[in-house]
């Protein structure tokens, strides 16, 4: 077989082609769709965390670890987030989600690649980052805000929190479990408030390529967060 | 994404998806999964349309991207081999006789069992080099590797194709070629 013969092979093989098997009209509506709806989870996942601090604030009830007992009960957060009005705009992003998000995702996820674009998608009036692994059904997605907002959001199924905890004064730190449902894979949030300054969620949308531990998202919010100083 | 950009996308999408099909299916030897490749490259390629429409080379990002969805398919465990035994699936080609059709089922055959035996990178090097017709410099810039590495990749895959057509797969594609 020379070169002259595989070049007439190959093009002969691809004759007779059956025909196309989808309409690409209907996939990119369905691309469409899926991101809108990504997108809405994402942002109803974080005003659901500003439910949750505001009862605590108002509520009195101090965070508490889910988990092994291996540190001291922490503290609540000294300067709670108090629930605003719905349509009080949120404040700008303390960080810049460009620089910081992407090397750790790659530090943090060394063996997954992400869309091959620079499809990290960041939305100025969400502050929105978004990193898809191309069938939007694996991701990560940074949402980052600061100031007073909220407004209430109901999910079903109810999420189990496995760590809750302040990590520093006036933080508190939060990773919550999603279980499988509608055929998507399991979700892990990680939620970092420190009062009015920074409300952080990172949402890792795992399965067979990305694997991500409760742990494994409470430390990236973590650096995350940290960056936002 | 603006209204006019996905209307070019659209556009795009209509008209690039049976070439790109195309190349899916030399690189996988299946329709079904080439439809699948495809769908995949449009879904990936939605997001960075509005940047790539800048640079001017959809195309080749395109091909880009379908060769990655087929790596990362190779990749995958649970990844289900099929060999194929000469079945004709259902061309749109009526025209075609039967001994025609046949003629092709066996070229088609004997193609695919040779470029199963490649490794999945080699086989990519030959797809791009000899059916798209890519010089050293495009499939490079392709698959991510050096130019050097192309060449190599090359002779190497003509030479294992060598080794692994046996006698009759390579009467087959003489006798249709």
């Amino acid at each position: 077989v020379n070169e002259k013969q595989l070049t007439e092979s190959m093009s002969l093989a691809a004759l007779d082609e059956p025909p196309l098997g989808f309409d690409p009209d209907t996939v990119i509506d369905q691309v469409i769709r899926r991101r809108r709806r990504t997108v809405l989870v994402a942002s109803s996942g974080t005003t659901a965390v500003l439910v949750a601090v505001a009862a605590v604030a108002f509520g009195g009830m101090g965070p508490q670890r889910l988990g092994p007992a291996t540190s001291p009960a922490p503290s609540p957060p000294s300067n709670p987030l108090v629930v605003g009005d719905p349509d009080m705009s949120p404040g700008p992003c303390p960080l810049s989600m460009p620089e910081v998000v992407p090397p750790l995702l790659a530090e943090h996820f060394p063996d997954v690649e992400f869309d091959p674009v620079p499809e990290p998608y960041t939305d100025p009036k969400s502050q929105l980052w978004l990193n898809l692994l191309g069938d939007n059904q694996q991701f990560v997605d940074v949402t980052c805000r600061s100031g007073p907002t909220g407004s209430e959001t109901h999910h079903t199924p109810k999420p189990e929190t496995v760590i809750d905890e302040s990590p520093e004064p006036g933080a508190r730190l939060r990773v919550l479990v999603y279980e499988s449902f509608e055929n998507r894979p399991p979700q892990i949030i990680g939620k970092w408030t420190q009062g009015e300054r920074l409300t952080l969620q990172v949402s890792v949308n795992g399965g067979d390529t990305l694997v991500a531990t409760p742990e494994k998202v409470a430390a990236l919010t973590t650096e995350i967060a940290e960056a936002a100083r | 994404m603006r209204k006019s950009d996905e209307n070019r996308f659209r556009e795009f999408a209509r008209e690039q998806s049976p070439v790109l099909r195309r190349t899916g299916y030399l690189l996988c030897g299946d329709w079904h999964l080439a439809d699948d490749l495809t769908q995949q490259t449009l879904i990936k390629l939605y997001g960075a349309w509005t940047r790539l429409e800048c640079s001017a080379k959809p195309v080749s990002y395109a091909r880009k991207v379908m060769l990655r969805c087929w790596l990362d398919e190779r990749r995958r465990r649970w990844r289900q081999v099929e060999r194929r035994d000469g079945e004709v699936p259902d061309g749109a080609d009526q025209a075609m006789s039967p001994a025609d059709r046949q003629e092709l089922a066996t070229l088609r055959t004997a193609l695919f069992r040779s470029l199963d035996e490649l490794a999945p990178r080699q086989r990519a090097v030959l797809v791009l080099r000899f059916f798209e017709s890519l010089s050293v410099t495009e499939t490079a810039d392709a698959l991510g590797c050096t130019e050097g590495t192309v060449k190599s990749q090359t002779s190497r895959g003509l030479a294992a194709l060598r080794t692994v057509i046996d006698g009759e797969s390579a009467d087959a594609m003489k006798e249709f070629l």
